[in-house]
């Protein structure tokens, strides 16, 4: 679990896949603590990265430049950042910086474990 | 909606933005601001001052960022005072996020961007030793 001032991070387990909860701030201060437990646990696992952001209500440009990096590196082996549980004014903050576009924003917990599930590799 | 005019003065440090989200949700409960205008006030405002101590002090010399906050009927300006190098804001960066050299995409760039998409109108005037940033932004009432 990493801490910063704005945001906690913790993982949870579930049908075997890791999903990352923030909570908090995902901005200027914090923005590299969860790019480097996202990197983590890309390295970890072979699937697709969930994300829940329902602890998350706000976002700046360093949160969603350390989304885009970790999105791009994991690319290659045909995983994806999956978020789930975006408050509307994350969504919009999304929506207008056009990350909607290269992010997989699932309606649901479930319905990102659906998506994860597809994975070309799917977790051990 | 109260009117008022609420200042703050910060060091050109990162470290100065716990101080600053405070002075925002202070200012939010001042002027009896909705949620949605408070998130926009400090995204436009962190993005402004991440990107001026960032980026505006080459010889990291030290500085004092003055912040001003108004609040009217009809909208919120912010203002930004500060002794940095020159760098006019007003012009709307190009986002290219399908770039694979992420390098390329300047932080400031997304920054500025994102500044772009949610203000009403942005104004930047060469001071005698740096920016002088206007930034109003409408209040979003549900």
């Amino acid at each position: 679990m990493a801490d910063t001032p704005h945001l906690t991070i913790e993982d949870e387990f579930q049908d075997g896949f890791r999903i990352i909860r923030p909570a908090g701030k995902l901005e200027t201060l914090t923005a590299k603590a969860f790019e480097a437990h996202l990197r983590e646990a890309a390295g970890a696992d072979s699937n697709s990265l969930l994300i829940d952001m329902t602890g998350v209500d706000y976002v700046t440009s360093f949160g969603l430049r350390s989304l885009l990096i970790i999105t791009k590196q994991i690319a290659p082996g045909g995983r994806k950042l999956i978020l789930f549980g975006v408050n509307p004014s994350v969504h919009e903050v999304l929506r207008i910086s056009g990350f909607l576009k290269i992010l997989t924003v699932a309606d649901s917990r479930e319905a990102a474990l659906e998506l994860v599930s597809q994975d070309p590799q799917k977790a051990g | 909606m109260p009117e008022a005019q609420l200042h703050l003065l910060v060091a050109n440090d990162l470290s100065e933005l716990s101080r600053i989200y405070e002075f925002i949700d202070q200012t939010a409960e001042t002027c009896d601001l909705p949620d949605d205008t408070r998130r926009s006030i400090a995204l436009v405002i962190e993005e402004l001052f991440s990107n001026t101590v960032s980026y505006g002090y080459p010889s990291r010399t030290k500085d004092e960022i003055r912040i001003t906050i108004e609040c009217a009927r009809d909208g919120v300006t912010i203002h930004l005072l500060d002794n940095a190098q020159t760098f006019d804001i007003s012009e709307a960066p190009v986002l290219d996020l399908t770039n694979d050299n992420i390098d390329d995409m300047k932080v400031g760039g997304l920054g500025l961007f994102l500044v772009h998409q949610i203000s009403r109108d942005i104004r930047h005037e060469r001071t005698e030793n740096g920016n002088s940033i206007t930034i109003e932004l409408d209040i979003e009432r549900s």
